[in-house]
């Protein structure tokens, strides 16, 4: 796939009272149209969200396996085909365009080793935080991309920054004890 | 709702291997695909039409929990109507 436009998409997955929230992801098209996506998730649900569901096998259950991250996991990449059936696949997702032509052949190709240099990172998946929409503006933060949302979109944990380990190591700390950095 | 699509709910599923296996039971290949798409869009799914004869559904079930699964459904129908292909996805969505 020979990439020539990297597009960051919000989809509407939700609301909050009457304030839409949006889940964001990245589709890149080749100069045929053809689309691909990378998205970030929860690598799985709490246990809540399985019982009394069928899997391939039978009782989802028995198939399960808690994360020792929490009950959401680390948060994930995965990508394939953008088209009607896959996943995040939204005709009306809006979307703001992130790099054209050669820059959007680069951008693609350093978004994918990003990805798999983040979800090595074994980042525990935060709803409220360190979520999908983190993750996927991460990747852009990662590769240089100043985006912006689509406007009027609103996708909690987009402006979320990355950790500061200095910070993460203080915050174990005791309440007293003496902190150099 | 009719009473066809009352046997399919997303809700009893883990994976869409099984949920697919479920929904071809209920609407099988060569089917009308209307009373597919109605039992989609009563459930709460949200279908487009993405071609002359393909239909695109989603059914989010997070709502309200921030994360759960996300149910993407295609439809390929022919000139008669009929289900010619059903492609089933699911993934665990979260903001």
């Amino acid at each position: 796939m020979s990439v020539v436009r990297v597009d960051l998409m919000a989809s509407a997955v939700g609301k909050v009272g009457v304030v839409v929230w949006h889940h964001l992801f990245l589709v890149a098209a080749d100069a045929s149209g053809t689309q691909s996506y990378l998205r970030a998730g929860p690598e799985c649900l709490p246990l809540e969200s399985i019982a009394g569901r069928q899997g391939q096998f039978g009782d989802a259950l028995e198939e399960y396996e808690p994360s020792p991250a929490g009950p959401y996991g680390v948060i994930t990449f995965s990508s394939g085909a953008y088209e009607p059936g896959a996943v995040d696949f939204d005709p009306v997702a809006a979307n703001v365009t992130l790099a054209s032509g050669d820059a959007a052949a680069k951008l693609w190709d350093r978004l994918q080793h990003a990805a798999a240099a983040l979800q090595e990172e074994q980042i525990a998946y935060d709803r409220i935080g360190r979520n999908a929409n983190w993750a996927s503006m991460e990747l852009l933060r990662r590769c240089g991309v100043q985006a912006a949302l689509p406007p009027k979109r609103w996708a909690p944990g987009a402006g979320e920054l990355a950790p500061d380990p200095v910070m993460q190591d203080a915050a174990t700390r005791r309440l007293g004890q003496a902190v150099q950095i | 709702m009719d009473a066809k699509g009352a046997q399919f709910r997303f809700e009893a599923f883990a994976d869409a291997a099984s949920a697919q296996a479920a929904f071809e039971a209920v609407y099988p290949i060569g089917s009308p695909v209307e009373p597919a798409l109605q039992a989609l869009v009563d459930m709460g799914g949200r279908c487009r039409n993405v071609g002359p004869s393909r239909f695109s559904c989603r059914y989010i079930e997070t709502e309200k929990a921030l994360a759960g699964f996300c149910w993407h459904v295609a439809l390929d129908s022919d000139k008669d109507k009929a289900i010619q292909r059903i492609g089933l996805a699911v993934a665990i969505l979260g903001i």
